[in-house]
């Protein structure tokens, strides 16, 4: 994820980045894939878009009630988690096929910055929770004017 | 539960939908193929299709002969001026097919769908009785 460093808003922190380099290198041995090369094998897959000041989190979650979904931001970070419940097959089915996930998931995002947790507004239509958060007043970039003596 | 049928590890990564070898779809967009439960009791099959983005104006089931088709059109949520800065899925539309026995009855199939879950169920033809010939001495 330091991918997202480069959006700013951040002060470098060499323990940080040594930090997200060893999450890395842990998910990249465990087998799940990096960016763009066909998605993680956590659940929900999880895209991040950017405008300006504002992030747009979108998660493939079909098939949930959005009322037990959990969403909680602190700081540049925003975690979302919940459970969806297997098929219980009742007497006399049996499964053919299998291949749907089940059960509690979590994930946490890091931001490209700092958002206001009241800028923070979700979601859920046809199965994608977004989530749009705010970059707050205070952390947005400021211009500087350049007087002549 | 069935503990035969595990749960596929690659449960959560898309695949892509393949085309007859020389062939293109018409539409640039990616097509994905939907991850599915299949369940089967004496009278009916349910298959529960994942197909987040989907609704019911976008769904398209048909069965040709044996042939059971479940296409999706996507309807894609992040309006104008994002960038996408990290992505772990694709967006585009779904199909898959299966192939159905005898055993279905093809004019009572229902389907619904909510929150992007297509729920098919497929009755299975009512079983007739055995029938006895009764053989005469000629």
């Amino acid at each position: 994820m330091n991918l997202l460093s480069r959006f700013g808003g951040r002060v470098w922190d060499p323990w940080r980045e040594i930090g997200q380099l060893q999450n890395e290198m842990s998910r990249l041995l465990t087998g799940a894939r990096a960016f763009n090369t066909g998605g993680a094998r956590e659940f929900p897959p999880v895209n991040l878009y950017v405008k300006e000041h504002e992030v747009l989190l979108t998660l493939e979650l079909a098939g949930i009630d959005p009322e037990t979904v959990e969403i909680t931001v602190t700081g540049d970070a925003v975690t979302i988690s919940g459970d969806r419940p297997a098929e219980v097959p009742q007497q006399g089915q049996n499964f053919h096929r299998r291949e749907r996930f089940a059960g509690q998931f979590q994930r946490t995002v890091q931001l490209p910055f700092e958002v206001d947790s009241h800028k923070t507004e979700a979601t859920y239509d046809r199965g994608v929770l977004c989530v749009r958060l705010g970059r707050p007043e205070s952390q947005k970039p400021k211009k500087v004017v350049v007087k002549t003596a | 539960m069935n503990p035969e049928v595990k749960q596929e590890d690659t449960a959560t990564v898309k695949k892509e939908s393949t085309t007859p070898q020389g062939t293109e779809r018409t539409k640039a967009r990616k097509v994905y193929v939907p991850a599915v439960d299949i369940l089967e009791t004496d009278t009916s099959l349910l298959l529960i299709a994942e197909m987040p983005g989907v609704d019911e104006h976008g769904v398209d089931i048909t069965i040709e002969k044996n042939i059971l088709t479940i296409k999706g059109a996507v309807f894609d949520p992040v309006p104008e001026g994002y960038q996408l800065a990290y992505g772990e899925y694709g967006v585009g539309d779904y199909e898959r097919s299966f192939t159905l026995t005898n055993e279905i009855d093809r004019d009572n199939v229902q389907a619904t769908i909510k929150h992007g879950l297509l729920k098919l169920t497929l009755p299975k033809v009512k079983q007739h009785a055995t029938r006895k010939v009764a053989v005469t001495v000629g």
